[in-house]
């Protein structure tokens, strides 16, 4: 049986850091070339700590969502995590990596900063990649001596530009935790960003890792336990109104989606926002967020069919059902609808 | 004739020794008792020399007696909040230490006797646990241990100064008040144990259930007091939050096991905090264990309404610390 991968402060050790410099630059741009550092850095317990917490914190929340190596990818970070998982040349896996995310970088990708550690998670080997990136990010000073990046810049720079890791991935090792995947993943800006496509520069090219669940097979899951929990609301009106939403939200211009997100939008009360959490948990569906692809449930979404017992129904397209049918209630738990237009076609 | 050159000499080497035994042992107890989920009051003495060479003098008068006799080099005392915690302490101690020598004196006390007192333990660390393995210059040192409530000790204490040794010479009338005042004491004692058991099982307010079920939890996690009425606050104000979600039906017995499912998730976060509590001080309230219960099932009521009475840097806190699982 899978184990749950118990990610906290106190679950998370950190053993070895490194840090390089990825500096913006064009596409076959040869005068411009990464600082790597050649050793790792010594973490005190206080930078330890601190890094912890971030990396947990840029977890929390339901952007993130389980990845596994892609077969198909020609990115060769796959292969230097799972070097890196074996406990094998943490730094040169490090450069390795570093060299991989300038040499697939165009003008378009920002600066930053890769930092990779080897952890535990409970005990079991782990590799965290994160990236840092904004417009000052790259500026840090290198020790000639020691030949490595301040890992107390990298502090700095995230305590006073308010930098947060918006990109990071932690990785373990599957027959450690009995587990199908072979990691967890979030990627803010990608969902900020990149609307309309649903690959991320960060997690498919540079990672070369796709979500652990087929987007089709979860999509439609969540389109279907969404909707079974719909059903449990007694006022038809909110129970129209939230399939109403849910069939918009599905068909969001976005890449990613998540339960929580709908109870963020869509739900108004608090309290109903955690019972729609807490079903979709009873029925272990990931309550964070997934890869949506709607091919499936297409049909289903296009349309909304509100049918009372009088044997009377009124079909909406897509997104007009709110706008254009008024649902009133009545005595008795009846429903008035009420729509004003002019009658173009009866069959 | 006792020699008290050879016992200053003896003493002036061994007292760093014993002082050292008693800061290990009621550093050990500190730690290791708040897993019975009480907090009582420990401290540690070595006897001073005059006192040490006094005894001496006195028990010699009525046995062979000498310095290695003597088991009170270091005294170690606890004091507890009720009678129900000696039990406690008394299964601590056969738990953690070798007994050389014990007795519950209230239970040997005659009727007609004047006295009210603790329990006494000869112990020594034992050689075999963990804590004190390495330690082996500690092996083989008896030390006392006293286990008394804080009744016992404040009659210890007046009885002490008023009356000891004077016992045979006490008039009746006199001696009557001293029953009647030593009568008190014990009542006190009964009758806090028993209304401390009777506020526990009475319907009392779910925010004072909650707090008393805590209480233990956050002595047995965090080893350290908390702040009562700013915990009874803090409870009272999330409660008000949670009042209309379902999850306020089943608080506290959900609430309890859900700590009890978590045990090893909460030590390891006091565990690696440990040091640093002052940076986390919100995680040595008991009200702690009720906010990562509402984080893990009623996260959108509590976060929508955190902001009414707390800094939103605090829920971020708890639940950073309270992690997340994939």
């Amino acid at each position: 049986m899978a184990k749950t991968i118990k990610l906290s402060p106190s679950t998370l050790d950190i053993t070895r850091i490194v840090v390089h410099q990825i500096p913006k630059h064009k596409k076959d741009q040869q005068d411009v070339q990464p600082r790597y550092s050649e050793q790792e850095s010594i973490l005190s317990d206080g930078l330890r700590s601190f890094f912890k917490e971030k990396i947990v914190q840029a977890f929390k929340g339901h952007n993130a969502y389980k990845i596994v190596y892609n077969d198909d990818s020609v990115s060769e970070v796959p292969a230097l995590i799972v070097s890196t998982l074996l406990g094998n040349d943490f730094v040169e896996n490090s450069k390795s990596m570093a060299k991989s995310l300038f040499g697939i970088q165009s003008g378009s990708n920002s600066a930053g900063i890769l930092v990779v550690m080897y952890a535990t998670v409970d005990s079991n080997n782990s590799c965290i990649v994160f990236k840092l990136e904004g417009d000052e990010g790259a500026q840090l000073a290198f020790d000639e001596k020691t030949k490595t990046i301040s890992i107390n810049e990298v502090k700095d720079l995230m305590l006073t530009k308010r930098t947060k890791i918006f990109k990071v991935a932690l990785f373990v090792n599957r027959e450690d935790f009995q587990c199908k995947y072979d990691g967890v993943t979030v990627d803010y800006q990608n969902s900020l960003k990149n609307k309309k496509d649903s690959s991320s520069f960060f997690i498919d090219d540079f990672l070369g890792c796709k979500p652990f669940k087929d987007p089709k097979i979860i999509t439609k899951d969540f389109y279907n336990i969404t909707k079974a929990y719909i059903n449990t609301v007694e006022d038809p009106i909110k129970r129209t109104k939230y399939l109403e939403d849910l069939n918009s939200y599905v068909q969001k211009n976005v890449p990613r989606i998540s339960a929580t997100e709908y109870a963020e939008h869509y739900i108004a009360e608090a309290e109903e926002q955690d019972a729609y959490i807490s079903f979709m948990k009873t029925k272990k569906f990931p309550v964070t967020s997934f890869v949506k692809d709607t091919i499936d449930i297409a049909n289903k979404v296009q349309r909304l069919t509100v049918t009372f017992s009088n044997g009377i129904s009124i079909v909406g397209e897509k997104g007009s059902f709110k706008k254009k049918v008024k649902l009133v209630p009545v005595e008795d738990g009846q429903t008035k609808a009420e729509i004003v237009s002019k009658i173009q076609k009866v069959e | 004739m006792i020699k008290v050159d050879e016992i200053v000499s003896a003493w002036t080497t061994d007292e760093k020794l014993y002082h050292k035994l008693g800061d290990c042992v009621t550093k050990f107890i500190k730690s290791e008792i708040s897993y019975y989920e009480i907090h009582p009051e420990i401290t540690f003495r070595t006897k001073d020399l005059l006192s040490l060479i006094k005894k001496i003098k006195k028990k010699v008068k009525e046995k062979a007696y000498g310095y290695n006799s003597l088991s009170d080099k270091l005294g170690v005392r606890i004091i507890c909040s009720f009678t129900d915690d000696l039990d406690k302490v008394d299964s601590f101690i056969h738990s953690n230490f070798l007994v050389v020598n014990k007795q519950y004196k209230n239970e040997e006390i005659g009727p007609q006797s004047l006295g009210y007192l603790s329990n006494h333990y000869d112990l020594q660390v034992s050689p075999l646990h963990s804590f004190f393995k390495n330690k082996s210059e500690l092996h083989g040192l008896t030390f006392e241990l006293q286990v008394r409530t804080l009744n016992q000790h404040v009659w210890a204490s007046t009885n002490h100064i008023l009356l000891y040794k004077r016992e045979g010479a006490i008039d009746k009338g006199l001696k009557r008040r001293i029953f009647r005042l030593l009568a008190l004491y014990e009542i006190a004692d009964d009758e806090f144990a028993e209304v401390n058991k009777l506020l526990g099982s009475q319907q009392e307010s779910i925010a004072h259930q909650i707090l008393n079920e805590l209480e233990g939890k956050i002595y047995r996690y965090a080893k350290v007091d908390f702040d009562r009425e700013l915990a009874l606050d803090n409870i009272n104000a999330i409660l008000g939050y949670l009042s209309a979600n379902p999850i306020m039906k089943e608080l506290p017995v959900r609430l309890l096991e859900f700590v009890d499912k978590n045990e090893a998730k909460i030590d390891g976060i006091f565990e690696d905090y440990r040091e640093r509590l002052h940076e986390v001080s919100l995680i040595t309230q008991p009200e702690i264990f009720l906010i990562w219960y509402a984080l893990d099932n009623a996260y959108h009521t509590l976060s929508s309404k955190w902001d009414n009475d707390f800094d939103s840097d605090d829920l971020e806190l708890a639940s950073t610390l309270w992690g997340i699982d994939f």
